[in-house]
């Protein structure tokens, strides 16, 4: 096995242990990013040389004996909405194009304390808002699976350098499902933990009351340690919870799901979906019953129906506040202008793109007297009635199972212009994030085509050890997700389709 | 028939914490070099948040009690969205939903009669930055470019909403007195009008022929408590007059101008009509147990008008003294530890009043900065009230002890004050010395000409300063005519 | 209520936003917020009645920060690449009331 393929266990296992030192993998891990960036482009600033030092300072830590984190030498990138001090931030955005941040970070400053080495900053859509890591200002990041087609978004730079092996973590952001998706679209392991377990400080926001700090990984074990290094309270950011964490990498110790009761989302007709990923919740609804889960069908009306509507109103609400701070004076792009006002609108019309333009407008319009007592307004009773319905529900069930996605990844281009359809592709990930549930997508191998396979499981909020522990049961049937080489799609054989 | 007068006020006061609501800035504008207090939080770096300071919502709290309101154990905040310069963020935050404090009242009193204003609220919100534009006037009109100082971005503030129980300027600004006595009593406020740490907004309207409420205008602007009243009498001359010739009231914001003695209708334009109001999710709500409001309730002083109340009865004075004397809780605490130490209730509440005043006027101090402490005040009272010395030695004592840092003893041997009182032989040279000096009036006196005995009491006058008021008025008089044959 | 935008809404929209539109992208955006309007409009047609506003609840609340001032020591660093910075103030240009 190479270097690059290693989970980030084994990668700070082998390098506790000297069996490799830190700047092997780092130096592996740089070298697999040079060979296939040109294709991919998933990274916006890649900070090789910042890598190399804190990867060598880990090494001399270990030769001297010292103790070092959980993740001491194990590279990985943070999508480009983390603030990374002296490191240019730039939401994908012109108007952050050469912002040089002051701060880390509270994620970041947590991962480099674990001894994890920063790789550089990946591609998203400009201000997280997409689904396809298209509309970026460095163009549109591939997918490794199969470069024709779009990695997800927006964390979708994140996602596919985790499956093309530039690093076996990445961190990213998941306000609708921003990470869910990719890591779906991309074949790895993603988790969006309940709201309020990761601080948000220091990160570019785009909905605050749904953005959450999420990582990206190959094994369900590594989003453990992830989540214990991620996961605690932060005097920077009063909406991150005080309570003590529970031990993540112990919940994953769980040998079977005696006991549990899983619910198998059945509230939507087959025919709205691709019918593989059909298959494959059924596949996992299965799997759960053999590892010992009473498995129940259970369904979620008022998420199904009013989630996306309800996610839509709250979240461009909340951009179109949370970017208006972007106004040419205290940092960013500035344009010029002969009065304020002028300063303003040459400023913001110049350096934001046009679908963040069109949902700012939007979200402006919400938020205005009339909009509001029919839009906003009602979207806050809609969202706890949601928040309801789960709770309701998990006086029965330990967790349920949806799809991620409804939807293999597309090809690249392919601009859906059917609103309606559009928003369809959010359908199964944004309830989860309006009641702030823990939310896995979990990869179950590639179909036929070399396209990933995944379903999403979801828990009661503040169990995200608890539904860890599920995701690790399940993932020791379904396997772990391979590497990707770009370039190469990889056609299963015979007998080793999606388990 | 006279339409009544139906005013509201909304209060701005600074709260006095160390540092900012959201942020672990100073909260200090004033003087400080600009931008200097500022962070990236109140410059509204990206991926920063809002840090709720507890010494505001402690302060809220205690003014909250301070109104005889309830406070909530759960409140929220909320943002209210508008581009400008001096708003980093491009949204306040505020309260307005669930605020801190609801349903209180402030009592004031008005030529003897005691009115309850009911407050509505009292919330939490953060102040602005400041613009400086520089034309020769320092206003906006014609400057070419302006300057942004965020050091009092995000300075606490409370804002105080009554109801519209005012019927009067004179109950208007009474409540404002009464409102900022109370926020320096719990050490909540400075309440400087001037400097801007409280501001006032009024509503006011008039009541329709039929007696049901009238349009309401707001005013802003106002810089004083005379100009208070001022704007407010303007506008219901004003809104008379619209009236009495079959005009309408439009409502609308208006500012007064206090040069010009008027309040000007804010161009609708620059009314901002939709402010985009929604919840502010970056902040956790304000949970306030019933112990921390306990523990609030425990650490209140008397208020003023408790402390009125007492000084009434236990010590006997009158009305306009006690209003003096309680107007600040320093100095009412130094009346009191006068009193404490033995001086009579009466005499010390009169030194006090007219000569410390006197004093602290003149060196321009508070009386916290005053030398003369109060058990150093009640042994020259009590001085005076035995008869030791006299009044008048007791000013120049107590000007000498504030002055020059003394103690009485120390006072008494500079001034060489007589110790005994002047008569007989020693009263009879200086009033021969005084005589001599003033030939002409003496003169006068001679020659029959002081018919309405103004020169003779002149002479009287001087002999007693002399004598730093220390002999007998009578045998001074007695004296004087025997020297002058009058 | 489903609501929609004219053209006169969307400019109001765009101002307020401090966004310019256009003239020929006016439509287009007028069109796109619609879409959105007449989507969104199912949020009114759930009974809410006596359902409270969304908040978000905690299993534990942090503790409100101690009011003690801290400097910034990077202000320096910040004001250096600060667009409009200049001495000692962010410089605007001329503030117009809205016309």
């Amino acid at each position: 096995m190479e270097l690059y393929e290693l989970s980030a266990k084994e990668t700070a296992d082998g390098i506790r242990s000297k069996k490799f030192s830190a700047i092997e993998v780092t130096e592996a891990c740089l070298a697999r990013a040079d060979k296939f960036e040109g294709n991919v482009n998933a990274i916006i600033t890649l900070t090789a040389d910042a890598a190399l030092a804190s990867a060598r300072e880990i090494d001399a830590r270990i030769a001297r004996g010292e103790s070092v984190g959980p993740l001491a030498g194990v590279p990985y990138f943070a999508k480009d909405n983390f603030c990374t001090k002296g490191t240019r931030t730039t939401c994908s955005s012109k108007i952050l194009e050469n912002w040089l941040p002051t701060y880390n970070a509270s994620a970041i400053n947590y991962m480099n304390d674990a001894g994890a080495v920063m790789m550089g900053k990946t591609n998203l859509d400009e201000f997280a808002m997409g689904s396809s890591t298209e509309n970026s200002i460095i163009g549109p990041t591939k997918n490794p699976r199969d470069l024709g087609r779009v990695p997800g978004g927006s964390s979708g730079g994140s996602a596919a350098s985790v499956a093309a092996g530039y690093a076996p973590i990445a961190l990213g952001t998941d306000t609708g499902g921003s990470v869910r998706q990719p890591a779906c679209f991309c074949g790895v392991q993603g988790m969006k933990p309940s709201y309020g377990q990761v601080s948000r400080y220091g990160i570019l926001a785009y909905a605050s009351s749904l953005d959450q700090v999420s990582p990206l990984a190959r094994t369900v074990e590594d989003l453990a340690i992830s989540m214990e290094v991620l996961a605690r309270p932060d005097p920077h950011d009063t909406t991150c919870d005080a309570y003590d964490r529970p031990r993540f990498t112990e919940a994953i110790e769980l040998p079977d799901l005696k006991g549990k009761k899983i619910g198998v989302f059945e509230g939507f007709e087959s025919s709205q979906m691709d019918a593989e990923l059909y298959g494959a919740l059924q596949k996992t609804a299965g799997h759960c019953r053999d590892a010992g889960a009473v498995v129940e069908p259970m369904d979620l009306p008022i998420a199904v129906k009013y989630g996306v509507a309800t996610y839509y109103v709250t979240a461009l609400a909340d951009a179109s506040s949370k970017l208006a701070c972007y106004d040419g004076m205290r940092y960013g792009s500035h344009l010029d202008g002969q009065t304020l006002n002028e300063m303003y609108v040459n400023t913001r019309t110049a350096c934001f793109g046009e679908e963040v333009r069109r949902r700012i407008i939007l979200g402006t319009c919400l938020l205005t007297e009339g909009f509001y007592q029919n839009y906003y307004g009602p979207a806050l009773k809609v969202r706890q009635r949601m928040v309801d319905e789960f709770d309701e529900l998990f006086g029965r069930f330990d967790a349920y199972i949806l799809p991620t996605s409804p939807s293999l990844p597309y090809r690249i281009g392919m601009k859906e212009t059917d609103p309606n359809r559009l928003y369809l592709g959010d359908i199964f990930t944004v309830p989860i994030s309006l009641a702030g549930l823990p939310g896995i997508n979990l990869s179950m191998g590639l179909n036929a085509d070399g396209l990933p396979l995944s379903v999403q499981l979801v828990g009661q909020r503040y169990f995200d050890a608890e539904l860890l522990g599920i995701a690790s049961v399940l993932e020791r049937v379904m396997g772990k997700p391979r590497v990707a080489t770009p370039g190469v799609v990889e056609k299963t054989q015979k007998g080793e389709e999606a388990k | 028939m006279a339409r009544q007068i139906v005013i509201g006020l909304e209060v701005h006061l600074q709260l006095l914490t160390k540092t900012k609501l959201f942020c672990s800035c100073s909260a200090e504008y004033i003087g400080h070099t600009p931008n200097s207090n500022v962070c990236p939080i109140c410059l509204a770096v990206p991926g920063t948040l809002p840090l709720l300071n507890d010494g505001a919502v402690a302060l809220a709290s205690r003014l909250g009690l301070g109104l005889h309101c309830t406070i909530q154990n759960y409140s929220t905040f909320g943002r209210k969205n508008y581009f400008y310069a001096d708003l980093a963020k491009a949204y306040q935050i505020t309260q307005y939903e669930l605020p801190v404090a609801t349903k209180g009242y402030l009592d004031i009193e008005l030529g003897g009669a005691s009115k309850r204003v009911r407050i509505h609220h009292l919330h939490l919100e953060e102040d602005a930055g400041k613009l400086v534009h520089p034309t020769a006037d320092g206003r906006l009109t014609g400057a070419a470019y302006s300057l942004v100082d965020y050091n009092r971005g995000g300075v606490p503030l409370s804002e105080v909403v009554s109801e519209p129980d005012m019927s009067s300027p004179a109950e208007a600004k009474e409540y404002v007195m009464r409102l900022r006595q109370l926020a320096r009593y719990l050490d909540v406020s400075d309440g400087e009008m001037e400097s801007g740490s409280l501001r006032v907004d009024a509503n006011i309207s008039l009541t329709n022929a039929d007696g049901t409420l009238g349009t309401r205008v707001e005013i802003k602007n106002m810089n004083s408590l005379k100009a208070l009243e001022r704007a407010l009498e303007y506008e219901i001359s004003r809104q008379n007059k619209v009236l009495d010739s079959g005009g309408r009231i439009v409502q609308e914001t208006r500012l007064w101008d206090d040069a010009e003695g008027v309040t000007r209708s804010m161009r609708n334009k620059e009314t901002a009509s939709d402010y985009r109001y929604y919840p502010e999710m970056d902040l956790a709500p304000i949970v306030i147990s019933d112990s921390e409001i306990e523990g609030y309730r425990q650490s209140m002083p008397e208020l003023p008008q408790e402390k009125r109340l007492r000084f009434a009865q236990s010590f006997g004075l009158s009305g306009e003294e006690i209003a003096i004397l309680t107007e600040q809780k320093a100095l009412a605490d130094y009346y009191e530890a006068t009193v404490s130490a033995g001086a009579p209730t009466a005499r010390a509440a009169n030194w006090i009043r007219m000569e410390v005043l006197r004093v602290l006027n003149e060196l321009g101090q508070d009386i916290s900065e005053f030398r003369v402490k109060p058990d150093a005040l009640a042994g020259l009272v009590k001085k005076i009230e035995q008869g030791d010395i006299s009044s008048t030695i007791g000013k120049d004592l107590l000007d000498l002890m504030a002055r020059e840092d003394l103690t009485l003893d120390e006072a008494v041997k500079r001034l060489g004050a007589p110790q005994g009182r002047l008569s007989g032989d020693a009263l009879r040279e200086l009033a021969s010395r005084i005589v001599s000096s003033q030939p002409d009036v003496a003169e006068t006196i001679k020659n029959g000409l002081d018919k309405k005995g103004g020169k003779i009491k002149f002479l009287q006058g001087l002999v007693m300063k002399e004598a730093r008021g220390q002999a007998d008025p009578n045998e001074v008089a007695g004296c004087l005519s025997e020297l002058l044959g009058s | 209520m489903k609501m929609t935008v004219d053209r006169d809404i969307t400019l109001k929209m765009a101002k307020a936003a401090q966004l310019r539109v256009e003239p020929e992208q006016v439509e287009k955006m007028m069109n796109s917020i619609n879409d959105i309007l007449d989507f969104c409009a199912l949020v009114g047609d759930l009974d809410c009645s006596g359902v409270p506003d969304f908040m978000w609840r905690m299993r534990k609340l942090p503790s409100r920060r101690p009011d003690v001032p801290k400097d910034w020591p990077d202000r320096e660093i910040f004001e250096s690449k600060a667009p409009t910075f200049e001495g000692e103030f962010f410089k605007t240009p001329r503030i117009m009331a809205e016309g």
